[in-house]
């Protein structure tokens, strides 16, 4: 899996792309930790180039939003691919949390 | 103007001067420039004229002698003047008569032109009669024909007694071209010596032929009906010309046509038509001829239980000679790879440099190619590259390499000794080669599909059956042509190695990982490959692989919890309307209450707990046992029917 940190609006983004599974998550967790340390807890983490997301890779977003919300802020997921989006609902977890079509609207949502 | 005295000339000029001697004259002359034309009588008297009259603008002169009155000079004058009327009109008649004449005969030799011409599609002929009959006609020493197409050498056709020098007859046309709208050339000054004159008309046959012809040293000058007529011999035969030569065209075309269709029908045949299935190995190879075929081979040989040859080659050039090399080299590696005792595919290559190098350096022609050894348990891969691009590995958990060709194409260097390399692959492993046809594709913008391009794609489709990766990677280059007709053949060869994996005799395919997050993936594109290449629903291939691996992670994570070594056996049943998934560890006995597995609640926010419910809410039947030491894991998934 490939990972690209950059920014938008001086919000920190994570884009990710590939296979998000348990074997890939360490560095994910290491980043919104390091984020929500460092006092940035409003995060962005865009999933355009993933096709296939894990139930260990869904849990590390779990996790980095309850980092972010404990400090009042919050984490937007954003592109989901359709694939995705169906494991999103099968979970219920596009309840848990805000997303978006695009990095635009991830952004305005805060 | 030299007027001719004919006999009727004689007779009226004999009855006026009877009429001068009547009234008192001694002799009547008609003079012309000083000259008698005719006299009566005949004979000069010494004596000067009485009466000497001219008329205005001529040189003629009407002379009277003798005993005459001059008030008679009116009268000399109207008689000078009906002479010199008659004579003119006369000499006009003739002359008229003369071009009549002339302009017949003209007629009938083009006539005679056309019906010679109409029965030949011959380009010499019709150049040779184009110029003996303007020689005939026009009265020249010879003439010439020179005709340019674009990037070509000058054709020059010559009929005449005293031949040219190429290079006169050019410098003629250079001449000519740099003034069209003159056609008659006499400066000796810009002449080359062996022309007095020469008249240069256009040939009118295609745009992209500017055609000349030259009519040289003519006895006297060229007038300007001698250009209308060579223009109208030039405007026929450059009609019939352009006929005939379409018509060889033509002619050349269905035979390169003919040949092409032979050549494409040689390919085709000896391309393999089925694949070998070998376990453990997902094997796809295809060939996209072009329209005018390129020379692409390639082919999969199942030598042994255990050892599998592919090769992959391109022969320069098209055409017959192509297709026959091409044939010929890829007998040879057939013929070795079945029966010759090799380790290592250079000893192949050795051989077929050797038997082949004089007949490819006889036509100016060699092959690339790439021949690869591939032992079906291990994954060890000998290869060994003759100057054959792109061949690509693609290690299941990096990034592609382009693997360069160590060596020189075949056909070059009969003495070259060529090498192998040798790669390792691991379960998930994909290896291709194909032919530059992929790369090498451009677009109306004439922008190459490139390398770069080619490895993003394939990487991108890692973990999609052999098959699937070829129909991405062709429909990719297509679109990315569009409209740009396909140049070169386009053939590639991927074969993706699964490892351990083996079918038992009811068509399930089984396979074993080690215990660690990594691993469990191959399972995983195992999964999808199988599904992919039964064509099951994009959606059920989804979920099925997102139970796989959430079962295996289980696994991971519970059984073999304080085990990294430990290994998980995964069985995969397909059937057209169901997928049975099986595993087997050694590992903890899982205890596990299926019954009340649900998943977790959206608010709860859980950091788990998710992997059971998922596998219980996908797949339709779910059930865990646990005997002798193992546990066993059986999922079932109904199918989609597409």
């Amino acid at each position: 899996m490939e990972i690209l940190k950059s920014s938008r609006n001086s919000l920190p983004v994570l884009q990710l792309k590939g296979r998000f599974d348990a074997h890939e998550v360490e560095p994910v967790n290491d980043w919104l930790v390091e984020q929500t340390k460092a006092g940035n807890t409003r995060l962005i983490v865009n999933l355009e180039g993933v096709k296939f997301i894990d139930s260990t890779a869904l849990s590390t977003l779990v996790r980095g939003l309850k980092l972010c919300r404990e400090q009042n802020g919050d984490l937007h997921i954003c592109s989901l691919l359709q694939p995705v989006q169906v494991i999103f609902e099968l979970t219920r977890l596009d309840k848990a949390f805000d997303i978006f079509p695009n990095e635009e609207e991830a952004v305005k949502g805060f | 103007m030299v007027l001719e005295i004919s006999e009727k000339h004689r007779e009226i000029f004999k009855s006026l001067a009877s009429g001068w001697m009547r009234i008192g004259a001694t002799c009547v002359q008609l003079v012309q420039d000083k000259e008698v034309l005719i006299g009566q009588p005949d004979t000069v008297p010494p004596f000067v004229p009485v009466l000497t009259t001219h008329i205005h603008g001529s040189d003629l002169t009407l002379n009277v002698y003798g005993n005459v009155d001059l008030h008679w000079a009116p009268s000399a004058e109207a008689t000078l003047d009906l002479l010199a009327k008659l004579m003119t009109a006369d000499h006009d008649l003739d002359s008229m008569t003369g071009a009549l004449v002339e302009t017949q005969d003209r007629l009938v030799a083009l006539y005679e032109l056309t019906q010679a011409t109409r029965r030949t599609l011959d380009v010499p002929l019709l150049l040779d009669l184009l110029l003996q009959q303007s020689k005939h006609l026009l009265d020249v020493d010879g003439g010439f024909v020179v005709l340019k197409e674009k990037d070509k050498k000058s054709i020059i056709h010559q009929v005449s007694e005293t031949p040219l020098h190429p290079a006169h007859m050019e410098a003629a046309v250079t001449l000519y071209q740099r003034d069209p709208n003159r056609n008659i050339f006499k400066d000796s000054e810009t002449l080359p010596s062996s022309m007095r004159n020469v008249m240069m008309v256009s040939l009118p046959i295609r745009d992209e032929v500017s055609a000349s012809v030259g009519l040289f040293n003519k006895t006297g000058n060229f007038t300007t009906p001698d250009i209308k007529l060579a223009k109208a011999i030039a405007g026929h035969i450059g009609a019939q010309l352009e006929n005939a030569m379409l018509h060889k065209e033509a002619v050349e075309r269905t035979r390169l046509e003919t040949e092409m269709d032979i050549a494409r029908q040689v390919q085709t045949a000896i391309l393999p038509q089925t694949l070998p299935h070998v376990d453990g190995l997902d094997i796809y190879a295809t060939s996209i001829p072009a329209f005018e075929v390129g020379g692409d081979f390639f082919d999969v040989i199942d030598r042994s239980k255990d050892s599998l040859v592919f090769a992959l080659g391109d022969v320069t050039g098209k055409g017959m000679p192509a297709a026959l090399l091409m044939s010929m080299s890829h007998t040879i590696i057939k013929a070795a790879s079945r029966n010759m005792p090799f380790t290592h595919p250079h000893q192949v290559l050795d051989r077929l440099n050797h038997d082949m190098a004089t007949d490819f350096t006889k036509v100016g022609m060699f092959t690339t190619v790439m021949l690869g050894l591939l032992d079906c348990k291990t994954g060890s891969l000998h290869i060994s590259n003759a100057g054959q691009s792109p061949i690509y590995y693609l290690p299941v958990d990096k990034e592609p390499v382009l693997l360069e060709a160590q060596d020189i194409p075949v056909g070059i260097l009969d003495t070259y000794k060529y090498s192998t390399q040798s790669i390792q692959l691991t379960p998930g492993d994909i290896f291709i080669a194909a032919s530059d046809g992929f790369p090498e594709s451009r677009n109306s913008a004439g922008d190459m599909y490139g390398y770069e391009r080619m490895k993003a794609l394939l990487a991108s489709k890692r973990g999609e059956c052999a098959k699937e990766i070829a129909e991405s990677l062709l429909a990719d280059v297509n679109t990315f042509c569009g409209r740009q007709p396909q140049e070169d053949d386009r053939t590639i060869v991927i074969i993706e190695f699964q490892g351990n994996s083996m079918k038992n005799l009811h068509g399930a395919e089984t396979l074993t990982v080690p215990a660690n997050f990594k691993d469990i993936r191959v399972a995983c594109d195992h999964l999808r490959t199988l599904l992919a290449r039964n064509n099951a629903a994009p959606e059920d291939i989804n979920l099925c692989e997102l139970a796989l691996q959430e079962l295996l992670t289980n696994l991971v994570e519970h059984a073999y919890e304080d085990n990294p070594s430990g290994k998980i056996t995964v069985t995969l049943t397909y059937q057209p309307d169901q997928l049975h998934i099986a595993t087997k560890d050694s590992g903890t006995p899982a205890i596990v209450n299926l019954s009340v597995v649900a998943m977790p609640e959206p608010h709860e926010l859980a950091e788990g707990g998710y992997g059971l419910a998922i596998i219980q809410s996908v797949m339709d039947e779910v059930k865990h046992t646990y005997e002798n030491g193992w546990n066993h894991w059986q999922l079932i998934k109904k199918l989609s029917q597409n």
